[in-house]
């Protein structure tokens, strides 16, 4: 076996996990708050203002990092839910159901910044376009993903239940991600074309700093989520004993 | 039947489920299934000829008219084939301007659109106002920013 | 006989010996469309718009109401265990079980369909394509609702969490299928609509009847 699987092997064993998301997880909070506050400082108030939408448009630096991750959690979601299914390895349940609730949250706020930002611009709060109306199911998904999860006695079958769930719901990603390309909606299209983007580098560098801290925060809070997820799911172990014990 | 040649029946079914599912969806995409359509659909009879309906074009340069003491506006919108007359009362966006994306919903009215809601596209383009004015006059270049306001490659 | 036909034959007779309970959701169907004219407005303006709408969120709606409790008795008389270690495909009897259920309870919904349609003064000349679209929601439609049947099958008290699990999976279904009859009804063409149906109707026909052998043998792995 190489140092590679290897490594992989042991962090899918959730007392050695448990271990190491100790020190990552405080790595990765201390990264994302200090990526965040840069982000905030150079998009409210380093970048310039928009030749069209002046001012108004600086909420697009809470809005698109919110909205990529909204479709970003969903795919770990369903990817842990397809590893655990074939498998059968129980910390990917864990990381599945620790990510639904963040996801939602993630996707909560880029409904209302965009909501925010469509009266001024757009001149409506909503709109049923290809766009909203996707990534409104997808937020509806998270909240079934997470109900389900919950709905058993058995918190095995709730993970593979979910589990089922969450792949099939993945169709509505790439439907959330090219709605603007397949269909005339009001919302605009991608400001990324493959690595050029339509946003001047002075508005772009804040965005880029903004998503990569998004990043690290779900890093950081989907680890923690996690921790307690094996607990609960390994209540019955020596080692969960041992751990809460001391 | 044995095991193993039922597993592949399924599997093939399973596939040909799918390959007809994609052909369908290409078939779908090559039709008209829009949030608005453009002065040129709609000059080539893909709206209803009673009901609401969304268009979505530029605002034409030196088209804009208030009727003073009111809240109405007059203005056509192009896609730089056809024209379309439209005229609405009430608040408009912020970003409402001549060159700008809009979209409008309402019907025609013996040749003009009468607009019952007014909605402003923005591009994907962000930038400070230096560098880029918001009219620059070459056709070609607004033909640009129309296709990708308009999203392209969605027309049939 | 063939033993899948046979298969199918005594899942369509055992859902007909129970047609009182097969029957509800018609009756269920036909009294919420009933509702609308009431409790908005009878102006035929105003239910021309509203038609569609109303046929297809009260298709949905009677279809996930029926296939609830789809797999329940299976389930609780340990028929679903046979079928489960049985050596033929689970996939193939789930997707005969969802067609058999469909003959007996979607059919009726679609047959009974141009009489609402006169209720609710649509244009009958959209009839053909209300009737398409409805074959090919209400057959993706029982897939979908027999998934969550199937996700659910252990628990006793599921009817919210299934309709929950469901409706935004199903919500293309009915945007696409009330949009096709609405363009029909308007004069314009409904085909892409029609054809974004026929899309999600192979998809799920493929796919789900996976997703459900999946599911119910989950429920009995612990």
């Amino acid at each position: 076996m190489t140092q590679f699987s290897l490594f992989f092997h042991r962090l899918a064993s959730p007392p050695h996990f448990y271990e190491l998301s100790k020190p990552w997880g405080r790595a990765f909070s201390w990264i994302a708050l200090v990526l965040i506050l840069v982000g905030l400082f150079g998009g409210l108030w380093l970048a310039p203002r928009d030749f069209q939408q002046g001012n108004g448009f600086r909420i697009m630096y809470v809005h698109v990092p919110s909205a990529w991750m909204s479709l970003f959690v969903f795919m770990v979601m369903a990817a842990s839910a397809f590893v655990g299914l074939v498998w059968r390895m129980r910390l990917a349940y864990a990381v599945a159901a620790a990510s639904a609730p963040l996801g939602a949250a993630f996707t909560a706020v880029a409904l209302v910044t965009g909501s925010l930002w469509g009266k001024p611009m757009w001149g409506t709060y909503w709109v049923w376009d290809a766009r909203l109306t996707s990534e409104l199911i997808l937020f509806f998904l998270y909240l079934g993903f997470i109900t389900l999860n919950r709905s058993f006695e058995d918190q095995q079958t709730g993970d593979r239940a979910a589990a089922i769930l969450a792949l099939v719901g993945a169709v509505d990603i790439p439907i959330v991600h090219y709605s603007v390309d397949w269909w005339q909606t009001l919302h605009q299209g991608s400001s990324f074309k493959g690595l050029t983007s339509e946003i001047a580098p002075s508005m772009l560098w804040p965005l880029l700093v903004m998503m990569t801290g998004f990043m690290f925060y779900y890093g950081w809070l989907v680890l923690w989520r996690t921790r307690s997820e094996i607990l609960l799911r390994e209540s019955d172990r020596e080692w969960t004993k041992r751990v809460v014990g001391s | 039947m044995t095991r193993r040649y039922q597993r592949l029946v399924m599997v093939l079914l399973m596939l040909g489920c799918v390959s007809l599912a994609v052909g369908f969806a290409l078939r779908a995409f090559n039709g008209d299934l829009l949030y608005y359509i453009t002065p040129t659909q709609l000059y080539e009879g893909h709206a209803p000829v009673r009901g609401q309906f969304r268009l979505g074009g530029i605002v034409e340069k030196g088209s804009v008219t208030r009727i003073p003491g009111s809240m109405t506006v007059r203005f056509t919108l192009t896609d730089f084939k056809h024209t379309v007359p439209v005229v609405y009362t009430g608040i408009l966006p912020d970003l409402f301007r001549v060159g700008q994306g809009i979209v409008v919903r309402g019907r025609m009215v013996s040749g003009i659109f009468q607009a019952t809601q007014v909605l402003a596209k923005h591009g994907a383009k962000y930038m400070p106002p230096g560098i880029h004015q918001p009219h620059p006059s070459p056709n070609e270049e607004k033909m640009l920013a129309l296709k990708r306001d308009l999203g392209e490659g969605t027309k049939p | 006989m063939n033993p899948w036909i046979q298969f199918f034959r005594s899942e369509v007779g055992l859902s007909w010996r129970e047609r009182r309970r097969a029957l509800l959701p018609l009756v269920f169907f036909v009294i919420v469309a009933s509702l609308f004219p009431l409790a908005m407005s009878p102006r035929p303006l105003i239910l021309k718009l509203i038609a569609p709408g109303v046929i297809w969120v009260d298709v949905m709606l009677a279809t996930f109401l029926g296939l609830e409790s789809l797999f329940r008795q299976d389930y609780e008389e340990g028929v679903l265990e046979q079928w489960i270690l049985s050596p033929s495909s689970l996939e193939l009897r789930v997707f005969l079980k969802v067609i058999s259920f469909w003959t007996v309870t979607s059919l009726p919904l679609i047959v009974m369909s141009p009489i609402l349609i006169l209720w609710l003064s649509f244009p009958v000349r959209a009839l053909g394509i209300l009737l398409v679209g409805l074959f090919l929601g209400t057959v993706t439609l029982s897939f979908l609702g027999a998934l969550g049947a199937a996700l659910t099958v252990s628990l006793r008290q599921s009817g919210m969490l299934v309709a929950i699990l469901l409706l935004p999976l199903a919500t293309p279904i009915l945007i696409f299928g009330a949009h096709s009859a609405l363009l029909a009804a308007d004069k314009q063409n409904p085909r892409p609509a029609l054809y974004l149906l026929a899309t999600l109707f192979f998809l799920t026909v493929g796919l789900v009847p996976k997703a459900i052998s999946t599911a119910l043998k989950v429920s009995y792995e612990v």
